[in-house]
């Protein structure tokens, strides 16, 4: 870890506030939204100045620039869409016992087994571990590699993606 | 398109839409976002593609705008925290000043006393108890051995030989 003084954190700036900008927009496409992201970025960086790795400063500034980026990208992303549980998925798996029904529910089941193997990457290996091989998130997320509240995230959105699927299979 | 190769990682195909500006929607910005906010490997990727050329161009005084909200959010977080302080401080007082404490320490006091006078009473009911028990004990046993025992062991035990 180096510890930068407020000159060393000057310089930084001037050295990557284009890089910084360019990351917020181009993950953002917004000039006005990758102005204020940078703005974060460095305040953010600033604050946790003690924490940077030193020869990994562009790194480290890239992904706090990242992170700001997904913040806003997540919160725009939810503000127009309705998060997976807001509204009930229509019951895939029959309660009901008798065996034409039980063949109907293994049917379905094999169907959604189908689907979530159809599903794009990056979902699609989270949802094998935890949704078919019963993985926890916890292990999931050490599988692979990601953060416990992304592999939350993933699922949740491959939910809604699987719910619009079947949405669309149940309308043929 | 493709943003992930089946390992899991950003495709170079994705890298190159993000850094030409090719069309990408909001989800699957969202997902490069999310997905360079923990993979090294890929953030690595991404900061070497980005080479100066491909770099923005500085706005005017960015770093003086930046200076500016540094000093805000010191600012902030410095009165934040004297603010806290005069309240904690405000309370205490006007504890002491309604005699909050000076009723804490009476009754703590109080609440002293009385427990030395309960545990005095305790002791005397208990050494009541034992001396009480003790001589029950002590007559049980001269009724048993007077009435039980034969004559003969009496004499035994009481050095009578004969």
């Amino acid at each position: 870890m180096a510890t930068l003084t407020n000159e060393s954190f000057c310089a930084l700036i001037t050295q990557y506030e284009r890089l910084v900008y360019t990351v917020c927009y181009q993950l953002t496409r917004n000039a006005a939204t990758a102005e204020d992201l940078t703005q974060e970025t460095f305040l953010s960086a600033y604050v946790h100045k003690d924490s940077c790795p030193a020869g990994f400063e562009r790194q480290w500034l890239s992904r706090i620039a990242a992170n700001k980026a997904k913040d806003h990208l997540k919160s725009a992303y939810t503000r127009h869409t309705l998060l997976p549980g807001e509204e009930e998925l229509p019951p895939i798996v029959s309660q009901a016992l008798s065996p034409e029904e039980r063949l109907v529910d293994q049917e379905a089941r094999f169907g959604l087994q189908q689907l979530i193997y159809a599903l794009r990457e990056p979902y699609r290996s989270v949802c094998v571990l935890c949704w078919l091989k019963e993985y926890t998130t916890e292990q999931a997320a050490i599988q692979t590699g990601r953060p416990i509240k992304t592999i939350h995230t993933q699922l949740a959105r491959a939910k809604g993606m699987l719910q619009e699927q079947l949405r669309k299979e149940a309308a043929k | 398109m493709n943003l992930f190769n089946e390992s899991g990682h950003l495709a170079s195909t994705a890298l190159q839409a993000l850094c030409s500006g090719d069309e990408l929607d909001e989800l699957s910005r969202l997902e490069l976002a999310e997905h360079l906010s923990f993979c090294d490997h890929c953030l690595m990727a991404y900061t070497e593609s980005l080479s100066d050329a491909n770099l923005a161009p500085p706005a005017p005084n960015r770093a003086g705008r930046l200076w500016r909200s540094v000093r805000l959010h010191a600012f902030s977080t410095a009165s934040s925290r004297l603010a806290t302080a005069a309240a904690a401080c405000g309370i205490v007082f006007a504890l002491w000043g309604f005699g909050i404490f000076g009723g804490l320490v009476s009754a703590s006091d109080t609440f002293s006393s009385n427990e030395q006078t309960f545990l005095d009473t305790m002791l005397h009911y208990c050494e009541t108890i034992s001396s009480q028990t003790g001589n029950a004990f002590e007559q049980l046993n001269d009724t048993i051995w007077a009435s039980d025992l034969p004559a003969n062991q009496h004499n035994l035990i009481g050095g009578n030989q004969s």
